[in-house]
């Protein structure tokens, strides 16, 4: 055999249990959160505490623009929701949760469910 | 009444002609009674005698035809074709992960070798009994969902962690095996077996996703046995630390 092997991975075309999902998303949230949440929250946190009329400055640009509004909610939840799907996989690493099929996915609807309803808390508090 | 066709859509490399796998397309006529997706193969061969795949016993007790069925790993020979079909279209790919020697044929030299890793055989240095070394029932109650594993590679092959690890990461049906050996009372290398497992990638890469329980075609659950090997490393260091007063 000359040429390499052809390997058969298309993740389009697997079927994943949920569990599956929220872990993958776990893990991108993890890489938004280093490489974009982290970041630009140091960034913004800098500016504000220059002085106070950086700080005033901040406020008023984040209060006027819905658009700026809406990328600093979504940089909060995106934290959230690893908070949130971390846990799990904590309360399952520590064997808090049964390591069944049925109780994965009772787990990652719960999960769901409570990161949902901390996220429309979330934006009516920060609208 | 029009007869319902059949859709399949499947896998096709042959290494001697083709220089990528493809997707063919066929067409069947719906058989009038529930069969397996190893019969409808058998169908299929008939029309295009191209066709390869691994089949053996044909009653799930072999594990050699498991196949990516409709996205989900499973074994042909005992998969209904109503379970897996979505209007009336039905897609074979080899397991997912492994080389492609041919069709719905991989290369399980990686997944064996994983195996082979983890010793998967009784070891113990004292004297053998005359008959046999005996267990209490409740010990052997410890090896139930455990022993039963036919090495399909459904499992291994459905896990991300063994796609992008698989020389690595020893995969759920070897860890299913090794947690078989250590949960064993007749088996006195327990210390020897957790410390080749305590490197970074060999268990650690299972991040409990439950890809491998939902593909079991046994209904095994390989992830709860790496969460009991877990716990074993995690009390096997801790040991470490009261007896050395050092992690090891």
């Amino acid at each position: 055999m000359t040429h390499k092997r052809p390997i058969n991975i298309n993740l389009f075309k697997m079927q994943l249990p949920l569990s599956a999902l929220l872990s993958i998303t776990h893990r991108i949230s993890g890489i938004l959160i280093f490489f974009i949440v982290l970041p630009v929250t140091a960034i913004a946190l800098s500016f504000m505490y220059e002085s106070q009329l950086s700080y005033d400055n901040f406020i008023n640009f984040y209060s006027t623009n819905s658009s700026i509004k809406l990328f600093f909610i979504s940089l909060i939840l995106i934290f959230q929701y690893h908070i949130f799907t971390g846990v799990r996989h904590l309360m399952i690493d520590f064997h808090l949760l049964e390591e069944t099929l049925s109780s994965s996915f009772r787990s990652a609807v719960i999960t769901l469910l409570l990161f949902l309803l901390n996220a429309v808390a979330t934006i009516w508090i920060m609208l | 009444m029009a007869k319902e066709i059949l859709e399949i859509n499947m896998y096709r490399y042959n290494p001697e002609q083709d220089k990528f796998p493809y997707i063919k397309n066929y067409s069947i006529e719906k058989p009038a009674k529930d069969i397996m997706v190893l019969d409808l193969l058998h169908l299929l061969k008939e029309q295009d005698e191209s066709i390869s795949y691994r089949r053996s016993c044909r009653e799930g007790v072999c594990g050699s035809d498991g196949m990516n069925i409709n996205g989900k790993n499973g074994l042909a020979c005992i998969t209904p074709i109503s379970s897996i079909i979505k209007n009336n279209k039905i897609e074979l790919r080899p397991l997912p992960g492994l080389p492609v020697i041919r069709d719905l044929v991989v290369d399980m030299t990686e997944f064996y070798a994983q195996y082979e890793k983890i010793k998967p055989f009784l070891q113990n240095s004292t004297t053998a009994p005359e008959q046999e070394r005996l267990q209490s029932p409740e010990d052997r109650d410890k090896l139930d969902g455990l022993y039963e594993c036919i090495l399909c590679a459904c499992c291994s092959t459905s896990c991300p962690s063994f796609w992008w690890n698989p020389d690595k990461f020893l995969g759920p049906a070897a860890l299913l095996q090794a947690y078989r050996f250590l949960a064993d009372t007749r088996d006195l290398k327990t210390n020897e077996r957790l410390e080749e497992l305590s490197d970074p990638f060999s268990v650690y890469r299972c991040h409990g996703i439950m890809n491998c329980v939902s593909a079991c075609p046994k209904g095994l659950n390989p992830n709860k046995a790496i969460g009991k090997i877990k716990t074993m490393l995690l009390k096997d260091k801790k040991e470490i630390i009261t007896s050395d007063g050092v992690m090891n």
